[in-house]
């Protein structure tokens, strides 16, 4: 029964990115999850009755579970078996990698890019980046709670149209890295962007308001901020289902 | 405002809402007169699409007055009267440029959870769960257009509302099922189910140059509408009309070829009968399975070696005993999708001011949006005759 019900609630509550739901199921764990549902889905219906109904559930709660990436138990019992939440344990650098299509030209995205007065709009932890002069500049960011880190940066390498590197500089709340590369899609169909960046927990960061943020990063934010860059070129705007500005 | 919220399985409400605002630069606010209800709601109504939060707001077919426009949107001014595709697209995106709007990459603010699902998100719609976009719908008094520059068509004034409506859904629905199968004069074409979806299907059928078109339903009234009105013959698979049953009575009625275009305008909640009716309805309460599949597996069955299937019908997540063996081994193209309904809009439109087809024929209910709740109840329930339902918000109506 209670199998049953917790794949109901699964399946019918709403996921919004917002709500931050992310991957915390391995990707060997979730082909286990996946063929160990179909076989219990089907055996469960085999069976019949009550007791096969049960376990028929239960197969498609483990379905979704391979499908998604997500269990909900897992994430009750802070059990986290993806990579990212393996080195997150062993305070390891984080690596973090996106790619997408834009159909913008090369040059377009990467001139929005290098202007990192335009980083807030694209990525949605920042409250803000201010150019120091040169190839510096000052991010501040937002933590859950109110708070914020601050951290210096600088641009590492620029190739015209192709790439863009940055890392903080020391000391900083925060040591991290990233690089955007460019490259034409096939046949004219835009542009090919690829995002990498890496985050290095502080020493003793687990447990502090830091070590939350650290946490908080994952591939599928990265993602989403590349979405939104690809969004903001493609259209103007971020689509929101918000029906007032007061909702946002 | 007034608006027609879900507030879980079989219960929708008239509740009071915030009235929606512009929040971005290519926004418009509409204020409705016409709005209908779609067989897609019904999916939501009876609980079978995921991601629906309490509070909601439904409706995806609705027309109305533009009363406010972003600082992007120069095509539309207020009072101008428009036609709202179902699916927000943004017209700049490959897909949008490739004609397959229903596809647009940014229209989703829920993308990720999409993917999730499906591998790749296709547009946010209108009134239609989280999964794709969480967008207010315009079962309302007014609704928030995103991206109104590319979306809404003026309509012309000569022509009521009743007979531009359904340019927001059902008619291009219809008229895509039909023309994605690259249709050949002559052909014969099945369509399961009679319903609005199924009706226009089989009308832009004959206007396409079909031979024979053969409705596949069990409520007669519908069944009837699709002889009289739309040029079919009836087939009404009835009590003992499970798989089989129907293959060989469409085998029957082609002298052994079998239709050359089966189309599946019925989707996730089809009837079935005995077993296979009774193991889809296990296995959808358990969501073992999250749609019912006798349609689908009638057509791909019943379809002539190397012809096509179409599919209207809406599939949520997944259906179990699809053939793939008689798809594949017989030589099947498959054709499916939400419409791409901004291709539509002014070819349609033509055939509407030439009177080729007026669209209103089916309308059955035209009511306040207070009658939402009973309305639902009716149109699911095929009450009272009912095949579409129109509201009109504060009883106005072009
Ligand atoms: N692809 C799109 O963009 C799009 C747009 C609109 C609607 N739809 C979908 O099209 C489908 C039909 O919509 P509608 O408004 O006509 O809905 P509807 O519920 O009014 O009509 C469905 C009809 O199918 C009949 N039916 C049920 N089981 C059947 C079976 N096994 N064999 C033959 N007929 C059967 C019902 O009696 C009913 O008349 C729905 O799934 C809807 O979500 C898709
Ligand atoms: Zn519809
Ligand atoms: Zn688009």
């Amino acid at each position: 029964m209670d199998a049953a019900h917790t794949d109901r609630h699964e399946m019918s509550a709403g996921h919004d990115i917002s709500s931050g739901q992310e991957q915390n199921v391995g990707n060997t764990e979730r082909m286990l999850s996946m063929a160990g549902g179909g076989l219990a889905m089907l055996s469960g219906l085999r069976r019949g009755g009550a007791a096969g109904l049960l376990l028929s559930g239960l197969g498609a709660a483990l379905l979704y579970r391979g499908a998604s990436g997500y269990c909900p138990i897992n994430a009750r019992i802070g059990r986290n078996t993806t990579e990212l939440g393996r080195s997150r344990r062993h305070n390891e650098p984080v690596h973090l990698h996106a790619g997408m299509t834009i159909d913008k030209p090369a040059a377009e995205l990467y001139q929005y890019w290098l202007n990192v007065e335009n980083m807030p709009r694209v990525m949605s932890f920042l409250e803000r980046v201010e150019s120091r002069g040169g190839d510096r500049s000052h991010w501040v960011a937002r933590l859950p709670g109110g708070r914020t880190v601050e951290w210096d940066s600088e641009i590492t390498a620029k190739e015209d149209n192709r790439r863009i590197a940055w890392r903080s500089i020391e000391p900083s709340d925060l040591s991290s890295k990233g690089e955007i590369r460019f490259r034409p899609a096939p046949d004219g169909r835009g542009t090919e962007v690829e995002l990498d960046m890496s985050y290095q927990p502080p020493g003793g960061a687990i447990g502090s308001a830091l070590g939350h943020f650290m946490r908080g990063m994952s591939r599928m934010k990265v993602q989403e901020d590349l979405r939104r860059f690809k969004r903001i070129m493609e259209t103007g705007e971020v689509p929101t289902n918000n029906i007032t500005r007061s909702a946002q | 405002m007034k608006a027609v919220c879900w507030h879980g399985k079989g219960d929708v409400r008239v509740d009071r809402v915030p009235d929606p605002e512009l929040v971005n630069p290519r926004d418009a606010i509409i204020q409705i007169t016409s709005t209908a209800i779609c067989g897609s709601d019904l999916h939501l109504y009876d609980g079978y699409i995921p991601t629906m939060k309490e509070g909601d707001i439904l409706g995806h077919e609705f027309m109305g007055e533009v009363v406010e426009v972003g600082s992007e949107v120069k095509n539309l001014k207020p009072g101008d009267r428009v036609v709202v595709p179902f699916p927000i697209a943004c017209g700049s995106c490959y897909f949008c440029k490739s004609d397959l709007w229903s596809l647009c990459d940014n229209s989703n603010p829920n993308a990720a959870m999409a993917e999730k699902m499906w591998g790749y998100s296709p547009a946010g719609l209108f009134g239609y769960s989280h999964l794709v976009g969480g967008y207010a719908g315009g079962q309302a008094e007014y609704v928030r257009v995103p991206y109104a520059d590319v979306g809404p068509m003026k309509v012309p004034d000569h022509l009521d509302d009743r007979q531009v409506l359904f340019l927001t859904d059902i008619f291009p629905t219809g008229y895509q099922a039909v023309e994605q199968c690259g249709i050949r004069p002559g052909d014969t074409v099945a369509v399961w189910g009679a319903g609005p979806v199924g009706l226009f299907t089989i009308a832009s059928a004959k206007m396409l140059g079909a031979g024979r078109v053969i409705a596949i339903d069990d409520v007669p009234e519908r069944l009837e509408l699709a002889v009289t009105h739309c040029g079919a013959e009836p087939f009404r698979p009835g009590e003992a009309g499970n798989t089989m049953h129907v293959v060989e009575a469409l085998r029957d009625m082609t002298a052994g070829r079998g239709p050359d275009i089966c189309i599946d305008a019925v989707g996730l909640e089809a009837h079935g009968v005995g077993l296979e009716g009774w193991y889809d309805r296990v296995k959808q309460t358990t969501r073992a399975e999250t749609g019912r599949g006798t349609a689908i597996r009638q057509a791909i069955l019943a379809c002539r070696k190397g012809g096509t299937v179409s599919v209207p019908g809406v599939y949520g997540g997944f259906v179990d005993k699809v053939p793939l063996g008689a798809l594949m081994n017989k030589g099947l193209t498959l054709k499916t999708g939400q419409t791409h309904v901004h291709r539509y809009l002014k070819p349609l439109l033509e055939r509407v001011e030439k009177g080729d087809i007026d669209p209103s024929f089916l309308i059955t209910h035209e009511l306040d949006l207070d009658a939402a709740p009973d309305a639902y109840r009716t149109f699911r329930d095929k009450k009272d005759g009912c095949i579409k339902v129109v509201m009109h918000p504060g009883g106005r109506m072009h």
